[in-house]
């Protein structure tokens, strides 16, 4: 054990010296660099050719929309994953919820919540946020309701068929959107070219494909974490 | 060495990452170690996006002469998706594996299974 | 053509997000739909290859979103990239076919990631993007991890534990080759990266192909990283062996292939090209002497993936058109006769592989038998089967480079390899008491893909010489 201790910690040494070099080759970023073209032109044209003023939301799901396509899928195969891992496991019996205190507390934050995060989803093109990060909010409020009125409650609210369904068709909105471009004559996953709403820079009806790709991501993101909480804390027949 | 700061942490983060992935039979601690390792990474990508003075990569009235690169931020997310996505399965296999064998520690898995 | 090259992403991926809406609606069709659905997906990749030959030119460029290359991302069609997908496309249809009678509990989240692979080995073989490789390679990887649990057993939930750790640091490396890139060039396209890889200072070359070569060396297990594959190919259920084998092996080859010549074989900085030719050699021997300890079916034909992955190796190592061309050829044949022998060691053992206990068994299945003999004799590289060619032609690739200990290194991987397989026929093969069962082979899809693998298996032999000149023109492409 010592040994591969030792042997290990050789390993990244080496590993590390090696790129601490290749890092000191590259252009410090202390000092101001020229950008790089590619850059340039995503800062100088990306408000006109996409329309939205978030520009890590125009890379996100216009200039590279086919990554965003692949990490939803990563998400989907994660929680089908986690899924099929704890297929057939029960509910916890003894999952009856908090006091009346937390409760009533939760009653009162909860719409907050909600609206938290289909404000972070809608305003994803024009403000920092999008669909991932909202959709993890809306999450997390699954996530407080079986934590403060059980898991049988959270259960009867939302019910995984309703999850696992809500899921899907998010998936599938995508793939509409995405589809749209293919038989407008254009491209797969093409936004304004495919003759989506340009609308004006700024504000909430802009930025084409957009903010609709925002909101199935999100809920998309929301219901398959609200799955993959739901199928960890259920528990195994003894 | 005329390293920024930040290259030193992420070199840090990625050796130690490595470092407990390598060593550690928790198999937890080896979960952390792989979430410590792309945090590194993560960090590297962000760095390299930001000079200093940059405004975040928002275009509004008030936009001023340097804008940060918004492209490691976009791979950042991307990444940083894939990441927790591949922690909640492993996470998950862990549940189950501790199910099975009532422990985590590889060697008594191993010595279990024979 | 036009949409070809996305449609053969997109729509297995439609068809995984359908699944658990169709299990749920119509559950009585779903098992009719899903053959439809991989037949779907086999017709699109094999009308996408016919018409990117039917158009003669060098490439074809997809720009997705309309975007060129030069801010997003672009699918490229060439000839690697039609042979693989020609390759991988018959794998995943066999596996879809085949595990039709497996996954009665789990059906529709079991093919929601058979899918998710599908799509995600298509979007490896077809992308131009740096970033968007790693977002497939991640994609596919994910959902093989718990296809491997699917049977929750322990030893399979650990074993794809063990895997999962594995690929997720090389996918780590990967990405940090990818940074790198990004930092140097700016860039992310492939073919722009290429242009201007001369460029890029001494140190950071060597780190970026480096951290590539070492992350690929995982996914391919050459042999220092090899401990993973065995227990994970060993434990899951046998189309799932299969996949993995046959099919996300080759992913780690066609990124060698495709990335190696991009970053010029790391000339100057990192001699790749030995490096493969010193791991390669390792990993044929280890990989084979690994498989004579064994006493499981399915450990032994893991451990012989590993060394036919030293094979392909090897004749990326030795480089020109003819070992380019040799490893692509093996892989054709490493993926029909490895799948094949899987999927009959899963109709001749139910449940247990260990060899004690399958005294006489592949007398009792006499198709299945049949086909096993021959996938697994053509694994040892006997001449009726096409495995035969490609090792010579591997061979001889070492020869004409004057690397006469290369080329002694396959004969000997045959001469170890068909010990061991010695060992399994003697004990499959041999005359037991019980009476044969006559068992016919229930689906009739299982009985079209062991038929399918086992005229494969012969026919590369018999189409040897075409198929040999096809890789040629594909490996001189290459090789430039």
């Amino acid at each position: 054990m010592r040994l591969r201790k030792i042997a290990a910690a050789i390993l990244i040494l080496v590993l590390t010296l090696a790129l601490v070099g290749a890092i000191a080759e590259l252009p410090s970023p202390d000092e101001r660099v020229s950008q790089s073209a590619l850059t340039q032109r995503i800062i100088g044209k990306g408000v006109v050719e996409t329309g939205a003023t978030n520009l890590v939301a125009a890379v996100l799901f216009d200039y590279r929309a086919f990554d965003t396509l692949g990490e939803a899928t990563v998400i989907f195969a994660a929680v089908a994953g986690v899924v099929l891992m704890f297929y057939h496991a029960p509910l916890h019996p003894s999952a009856i919820g908090l006091s009346i205190l937390a409760k009533r507390s939760l009653d009162v934050i909860g719409p907050f919540v909600f609206v938290a995060g289909m404000y972070i989803v809608v305003y994803g093109h024009i403000s920092p946020g999008g669909g991932f990060q909202g959709g993890v909010i809306l999450a997390t409020l699954t996530i407080l309701i079986s934590i403060v009125y059980g898991l049988q409650e959270e259960r009867r609210l939302l019910d995984p068929r309703f999850k696992t369904a809500l899921e899907s068709s998010a998936a599938l909105l995508f793939m509409t959107v995405a589809f749209v471009g293919v038989f407008s004559g254009e491209y797969f996953l093409s936004n304004l070219g495919a003759g989506f709403f340009r609308g004006h820079p700024g504000s909430v009806l802009s930025g084409g494909a957009i903010p609709l790709l925002n909101v199935a991501i999100g809920l998309k993101v929301g219901a398959g974490l609200a799955l993959v909480f739901y199928s960890m804390v259920k528990k195994e027949p003894e | 060495m005329g390293l920024s700061l930040a290259y030193w942490v992420v070199l840090l983060l990625f050796g130690m990452g490595l470092y407990c992935i390598l060593t550690e039979s928790n198999l937890i601690k080896i979960a952390v170690g792989i979430n410590v390792m792309e945090a590194g990474l993560l960090l590297f990508l962000v760095r390299l996006s930001y000079s200093p003075g940059d405004l975040a990569p928002l275009m509004g009235p008030t936009t001023g002469p340097g804008i940060a690169d918004p492209i490691p931020h976009a791979l950042t997310l991307t990444a940083i998706v894939i990441a927790a996505s591949t922690t909640a399965l492993m996470l998950s296999l862990i549940i189950q594996i501790y199910r099975h064998y009532g422990t985590v520690d590889i060697e008594e898995i191993r010595s279990k299974m024979q | 053509m036009s949409h070809l090259p996305i449609l053969v992403i997109a729509i297995p991926l439609l068809f995984a997000f359908l699944i658990p809406l169709i299990s749920m609606l119509f559950p009585s069709v779903r098992r009719i739909t899903v053959t439809a659905m991989g037949l779907v997906y086999a017709g699109l990749v094999g009308m996408m290859i016919w018409g990117y030959h039917a158009m003669g030119v060098d490439r074809v460029i997809y720009p997705l979103g309309g975007w060129g290359p030069d801010v997003g991302i672009v699918l490229e069609l060439d000839a690697l990239s039609a042979a693989f997908a020609g390759i991988m496309g018959l794998g995943i249809l066999l596996v879809i076919l085949y595990s039709q009678d497996y996954m009665e509990a789990a059906e529709s989240k079991y093919y929601v990631l058979l899918f998710i692979v599908a799509s995600g080995i298509m979007g490896i073989i077809l992308t131009a993007d740096f970033f968007n490789l790693y977002v497939f390679i991640e994609m596919s990887a994910i959902a093989s991890f718990p296809l491997v649990a699917v049977s929750r057993r322990g030893t399979a939930l650990f074993a794809s534990l063990y895997y999962m750790v594995f690929t997720l640091v090389s996918s780590a490396l990967i990405l940090l080759g990818i940074i790198l890139v990004y930092a140097a060039t700016g860039s992310l396209n492939m073919g722009e990266v290429a242009a201007v890889f001369d460029t890029i200072p001494e140190l950071t070359r060597a780190s970026i192909v480096g951290s590539f070569v070492i992350g690929l060396s995982v996914k391919v297990a050459l042999i220092p990283f090899h401990s993973w594959l065995p227990p994970a190919h060993a434990e899951a259920v046998s189309p799932i062996s299969a996949l993995l084998s046959g099919v996300l092996l080759k992913n780690g080859v066609y990124m060698l292939m495709r990335l190696l010549p991009i970053f010029g074989f790391g000339d100057g900085s990192l001699d790749v090209r030995t490096l493969l030719l010193v791991i390669g050699v390792l990993t044929v021997i280890g990989g084979n002497v690994l498989a004579m300890g064994q006493g499981n079916v399915k450990r032994i034909l893991a451990c012989s993936s590993v060394a036919h992955m030293g094979y392909i190796a090897l004749g990326i190592g030795i480089g020109g058109a003819l070992g380019f061309a040799g490893a692509l050829f093996h892989s054709l044949n490493h993926m029909l006769m490895k799948a094949g022998a899987f999927f009959s060691v899963g109709c001749i053992a139910d449940g247990s592989f260990e060899l004690s206990g399958l005294r006489g068994a592949a007398l009792r299945t006499r198709p299945a038998g049949i086909t096993f003999a021959m996938s697994t004799a053509g694994l040892i590289g006997l001449p009726p089967f096409g495995s035969f060619a490609s090792k010579i032609m591997i061979m001889f690739a070492a020869i004409d480079a004057g690397m006469i200990g290369i080329a002694a290194v396959l004969p000997a991987g045959a001469v170890l390899s068909a010990i061991y397989y010695g060992r399994v026929y003697q004990v499959l093969y041999a005359p037991s008491e019980r009476e044969p069962d006559d068992v016919s082979i229930s689906p009739w899809q299982t009985t079209i893909v062991l038929v399918v693998t086992a005229v494969g298996s012969i026919a590369t032999l018999v189409w040897a010489g075409n198929l040999a000149r096809i890789f040629a023109t594909i490996a001189d492409y290459l090789v430039g």
